[in-house]
């Protein structure tokens, strides 16, 4: 009589963290919102190039390099529009005591700027706002100002042909849309950018930290000897049986994202039902630009931290210290599973389980059943749980006692080949055996 | 269509150095063109003409009767130099990113570039010989007012001190001299009644031997010679 087990993964692709990316809010205050008014997007077709906004439309004029909102002439100017920063940052320079009622676009100031106030954000963007009005600058250099917090108020001074703010971004000196659209870039650096024509958000970006932004896949190497789904006749279809005795390689993917920063001090646990299963080795490797095998897979240096289990028959239950990972890194563990064959009882979606424990200063999960503690609910990704479940089925011959094939994973050479899967296609496979997964519940 | 907006006629008579400067027309008009976008910082574009003769679209232009050469700002930003009497033929590049304001005196022309973002710097191009120099470096925006009466100081606006303020700069020395508002630093607790207010259009501001003379909002500004003296 043959016992039934398959094998599945379950639950792939959390993240934990955020980008480093400034995102911006509406520069006008909250209260006068209503009377601002698009008058004209960056030209993204460039001087000379005809007109082109991120729209596709043509809200601009040549060679247009900012945002500009109009508030309803210079009784909207009179009446007093707050402009606000955008985003926290540092006052980086101001400009005040320009003539403020221009109409003919050329008028003295401000290098054609008017009054204006410039921050620069954490990201290192630079924001400006100009043609305020005359001794309307709230702020001097070197103050750090919340995003909202008041600036100065909408005038016409500098080049200008009527009250309105400009609002530019700047990117080492080099300004850039931060709309993005069909005729636009890729990014949007705004919260809420809202439609064509309207106004963005006022809503501030979180005030969150810096922090790594992990991200788990897995995926399951074909087992020796066996073709995939040996006996489709049980109830978990598609997917590789494990014979009694064979051994499973299973490659869990970690990846810190490349906008993330570093993540430190990464730990995880991985359990495996020990009644149905031996775990017999385990490695990892990475894909690190200054590894020795030049950004390739490559076995990493966690294999040789000391407070790591052994590499061979290390138990059912491990901790696996996986030092840091650079923003962008990405380490794969491998680890071979063996059925234990002198094992009778059933166990179908035997879990094998893998989890982190910890990241330096961002999260903590001391067992897979546990709640994670985020750095102050930042996380809050998926739950906030960056746990990866794989579920086997054994299908063995009772009583069988075959030997334990040895499987052990390869250095440098064993990653180059086709064994070596990159980072994207574990990704991939991770995604793919999920949707497995789930048919397979279906089935139940 | 075109808006004939607003026209400005200069008239200057033609250096004598030049063999050409006889036959040269010698009245530089700017011709407003459509109005700029309203509630925008879109420059106003003019129709250059000299002698009646349309030369093309610029930003900005001026002549010099030392040498005899017409200079302009093309819509991109860059600054031509060419013969009165061949212009626009002729035409050789003197800098980019060259904001409008150009003042000329005893064959050297003043401009500012600009360098970043509002950042904007004085230049001085001799145009006997097109050298082209920085007058100074200073953070912060500065535009060109005019020269003195004896051509050896250069008139800013800038801001670099964060309020906008006449300096004049040394055109064959080192120096700089803040002659308004020194002292005075922009922010919250400026004393606004201490600010001497700064020009509207660098088109009001003359420089002669009895002070600078300039409009600003509602009023005439003037500084006496004994304010501005060396």
């Amino acid at each position: 009589m043959k016992r039934r087990l398959a094998v599945l993964v379950a639950s792939l692709c959390w993240s934990t963290g955020v980008s480093a990316d400034v995102l911006f809010r509406f520069p006008g205050a909250d209260a006068h919102r209503q009377h601002f008014y698009i008058t004209a997007y960056r030209d993204l077709s460039g001087a000379g190039g005809g007109l082109k906004d991120w729209g596709c439309g043509t809200k601009t004029y040549d060679g247009h390099r900012g945002t500009d909102m109009g508030v309803g002439g210079f009784a909207g100017m009179d009446a007093g529009r707050d402009v606000v920063a955008a985003a926290p940052g540092v006052v980086t320079a101001t400009h005040d005591g320009s003539f403020d009622r221009c109409t003919t676009g050329d008028c003295a100031g401000g290098g054609g700027w008017g009054n204006y106030v410039a921050v620069k954000h954490t990201d290192g963007k630079v924001t400006y706002y100009a043609h305020l009005k005359k001794f309307s600058v709230a702020v001097a250099v070197g103050d750090t100002v919340t995003c909202g917090q008041k600036l100065g108020q909408v005038g016409s001074s500098g080049s200008s042909t009527g009250p309105h703010l400009h609002f530019e971004p700047r990117v080492d000196g080099v300004s850039d849309d931060p709309f993005t659209g069909s005729c636009g870039g890729p990014i949007s650096w705004w919260v809420d950018q809202g439609a064509y024509l309207g106004l963005p958000g006022t809503a501030c970006q979180d005030a969150r930290p810096a922090l790594p932004l992990m991200t788990l896949g897995a995926a399951i190497d074909p087992i020796p000897g066996q073709e995939p789904d040996a006996h489709p006749e049980g109830e978990s279809r598609d997917i590789f049986d494990l014979e009694a005795g064979q051994t499973v390689t299973l490659r869990f993917s970690l990846e810190n994202d490349a906008t993330a920063t570093p993540a430190r001090d990464v730990i995880v646990g991985l359990e495996a039902p020990g009644d149905f299963l031996t775990l017999r080795s385990w490695e990892v490797f990475d894909d690190a630009p200054q590894n020795e095998c030049g950004g390739e897979l490559c076995p990493n240096d966690a294999n040789e931290n000391p407070l790591n289990p052994p590499h061979e028959d290390p138990g059912e239950a491990l901790e696996l210290h996986l030092n840091a990972f650079s923003p962008g890194e990405t380490k794969v563990l491998v680890v071979t599973l063996q059925h234990r064959a002198s094992t009778h009882g059933q166990a179908p979606h035997a879990p094998v389980r893998l989890w982190v424990k910890h990241i330096k200063d961002a999260y903590a999960k001391p067992t897979f059943d546990a709640a994670p503690d985020n750095v102050d609910d930042f996380q809050t990704f998926n739950d906030g749980d960056l746990s990866l479940l794989v579920e086997l089925d054994t299908w063995g011959t009772s009583g069988s006692a075959d030997d334990p094939s040895d499987s052990e994973a390869g250095g440098c050479a064993a990653t180059t080949g086709t064994d070596a899967l990159a980072p994207t296609l574990l990704l991939l496979l991770g995604a793919l055996l999920t949707r497995r997964r789930r048919a397979g519940r279906a089935n139940l | 269509m075109r808006a004939l907006v607003h026209l400005t006629v200069v008239s200057l008579l033609a250096g004598c150095g030049s063999p050409d400067a006889s036959d040269a027309p010698t009245d530089l008009a700017l011709a407003r063109l459509e109005a700029p976008l309203p509630e925008s910082d879109q420059l106003p574009a003019f129709e250059m003409s000299l002698g009646g003769v349309a030369l093309g679209r610029v930003l900005d232009a001026a002549l010099d009767e030392d040498t005899s050469t017409l200079t302009w700002i093309d819509p991109s930003g860059t600054l031509w130099a060419a013969p009165l009497a061949t212009a626009p033929t002729g035409a050789r590049a003197l800098a980019e990113r060259v904001l409008p304001g150009l003042a000329i005196a005893r064959g050297r022309l003043a401009f500012a570039v600009r360098v970043d973002g509002p950042e904007t710097s004085p230049f001085l191009a001799d145009l006997r010989t097109d050298r082209v120099i920085a007058l100074d470096d200073a953070p912060g925006p500065d535009e060109i007012m005019g020269f003195s009466p004896d051509g050896e100081e250069l008139l800013l606006l800038s801001g670099r001190t964060g309020l906008a303020s006449l300096f004049a700069v040394g055109v064959d020395r080192p120096t700089i001299r803040q002659l308004t508002n020194a002292g005075l630093r922009p922010g919250p607790a400026l004393d606004r009644a201490k600010v001497t207010p700064a020009p509207v259009h660098r088109s009001d501001v003359t420089w002669t031997a009895s002070g600078i003379r300039y409009r600003a909002d509602d009023a005439v500004v003037h500084l006496s010679a004994s304010e501005v003296a060396r």
